[in-house]
């Protein structure tokens, strides 16, 4: 379990708290989305959860470990694993195999072990056949795929995904996203995705929405969607799937409330 | 333009293959290839350089690599190495006062004893820049990183970060091709911008390259600090307590290559104190 206990953060040189009293807890095997608009301090919240940042006040546990000190950063850094926007700048070593690898020798596993978990990220992940592959000549996606994999081979608890998808084209982002939550389910894997995407919540069991640095929901995504009002003050949209539904209902077709794919919507209307 | 330049450095450029020198160990290929420079620097004279080139060819032979591949890289180098002759016969009457003179140029004097040491010069360079070429080309520079780490491992018992800084040298070149994207992308930026980078003289150029120098040190700081969130998020905290993930064994291939490579250093130090011309 992941637990902020009251956390507050200020970034260093800033007269603004960028998160303002935060209380909350990410519970194992869970598929949460975190949104909220730029500046809402959602991937400070991220950062929060393994101790590459530290509380300003309150605390902040993973699984009981405490971020404050030294060895519980390094243990919630070893639960936590986390992906970040642009994926040419985590990138370490100059071959896919090498990158994937950087993960495991960091928790100085033995060479055999390292070699199981790199492979088998890259087998999960799709990607087994680009394992000497030299980094720069990869596609953006490809290289997602790699940071991902370098992530998933340290065998997290918890993946964070710090608005990871968002400069992936449509299809790429969909598939990269039924893969987490294909991995999510087999491995029970505790999933947070950080985005100011709603679309991607679809996945998700649970859906959180800051604003300016406070909590201001958090409970299921069906739930979020039937309060546009809300979504609205804090600077978001619905999904254009659920805004697409609204305008048919409001016009009389009778479909179901909150579709959970496009396909779902057609099969409705093609009744 | 810019871009182009490294097309034409062979140095530094891996080319994959499976040939006996591709497979030897990389740590032999390190230490061999030591063992034949310094040989090289130190001894002296036209038959062990001869002898160590006539090496250095066969080694070429046995890679695989496109003969020509490797000459091409040399050909940039051959107008410095004809200048360097040039100024060695010329400036270098002093060295050999009894020489008989073969013609003055002003003050200057040259003799045979600057066109040999010239020679041997532009010989010694050339069997430098093969070696050279033939260890980058059969190894990879991470493979070769490892390789020096592994070697001067005793060096991080004494608190040398050799561990640390084998990973400094890996991200560098990491970011070399990144970093070459990023270039070309500013300079096209410039270019479509109206920008004349390459008219103008040595000065006016050089201004017009702060435009891409600025904004490309930049993205290099952003990058950096990146890097290092991403880093310390995979639980990267120094080199204490990191294993490595590739491991390098010794093969009967390599004590081959070892024996071989002290018999020809053994013969040229021999003809280089025997033949001394």
């Amino acid at each position: 379990m992941i637990f902020l206990d009251d956390v507050s953060y200020r970034y260093p040189g800033s007269d603004r708290l960028a998160l303002k009293g935060i209380s909350i807890s990410f519970p194992p095997r869970e598929m949460v989305g975190v949104v909220g608009p730029n500046g809402s301090g959602k991937s400070t919240l991220a950062r929060l959860c393994n101790g590459l940042y530290l509380p300003t006040s309150g605390r902040v546990l993973v699984d009981g470990h405490d971020t404050v000190s030294r060895q519980g950063r390094w243990e919630a850094r070893r639960r936590v694993g986390m992906v970040f926007q642009n994926p040419d700048n985590q990138m370490v070593a100059t071959t896919v195999w090498r990158d994937v690898a950087f993960g495991p020798e960091n928790l100085g596993w033995d060479r055999a072990e390292i070699r199981r978990r790199v492979d088998e990220a890259l087998e999960l992940v799709g990607i087994r056949d680009l394992a000497s592959a030299p980094i720069h000549l990869l596609t953006p996606g490809q290289r997602h795929l790699v940071a991902l994999a370098g992530v998933l081979a340290m065998k997290p608890s918890y993946l964070i995904l710090d608005e990871a998808t968002v400069s992936l084209d449509a299809d790429t982002r969909a598939s990269v996203l039924r893969m987490l939550g294909d991995i999510h389910q087999q491995r029970g894997l505790g999933v947070i995705i950080i985005t100011h995407d709603m679309s991607e919540l679809a996945l998700a069991d649970r859906a959180v929405v800051l604003d300016a640095g406070r909590l201001c929901f958090d409970g299921s995504p069906r739930e979020l969607f039937r309060k546009p009002d809300l979504l609205r003050s804090a600077g978001l949209e619905p999904p254009p799937l659920h805004q697409l539904a609204a305008e048919l209902r409001r016009l009389g077709v009778e479909v179901p409330e909150e579709p959970r794919t496009i396909e779902e919507l057609v099969a409705c209307l093609a009744r | 333009m810019m871009m182009e330049v490294s097309r034409y450095v062979t140095i530094g450029r891996y080319v994959p293959g499976d040939s006996v020198l591709h497979r030897l160990d990389p740590r032999t290929k390190l230490l061999t290839f030591g063992l034949l420079v310094s040989t090289l620097l130190v001894v002296k004279g036209y038959v062990p350089y001869l002898l160590l080139l006539g090496f250095a060819v066969v080694l070429l032979l046995l890679s695989r690599i496109p003969v020509r591949y490797v000459l091409a890289g040399l050909r940039p180098a051959l107008w410095v190495l004809a200048i360097l002759w040039v100024f060695q016969i010329i400036f270098s009457g002093s060295s050999y006062p009894d020489h008989p003179t073969l013609f003055r140029l002003g003050s200057w004097r040259a003799t045979w004893g600057g066109v040999h040491a010239g020679a041997l010069n532009v010989l010694r360079i050339s069997v430098l820049y093969l070696l050279t070429s033939l260890l980058t080309l059969t190894a990879g520079l991470v493979e070769l990183a490892d390789a020096g780490e592994m070697l001067l491992s005793p060096l991080a018992r004494l608190g040398v970060p050799l561990n640390e800084v084998a990973l400094v040298f890996t991200i560098a070149l990491r970011f070399v091709p990144t970093l070459a994207e990023e270039l070309e992308r500013l300079v096209k930026a410039q270019i479509s911008r109206g920008a004349r980078l390459d008219e103008g003289g040595f000065l006016g150029r050089a201004r017009r390259l702060i435009p891409l120098v600025v904004p490309l040190f930049l993205s290099i700081f952003d990058r950096a600090e990146d890097l290092i969130l991403a880093m310390e998020a995979r639980c990267y905290r120094g080199g204490r307590g990191r294993s490595k993930a590739v491991a390098f064994a010794f093969q009967p291939l390599d004590a081959l290559a070892a024996v071989v490579v002290l018999a020809v250093v053994a013969a040229a130090w021999l003809t280089g104190l025997m033949l001394p011309f």
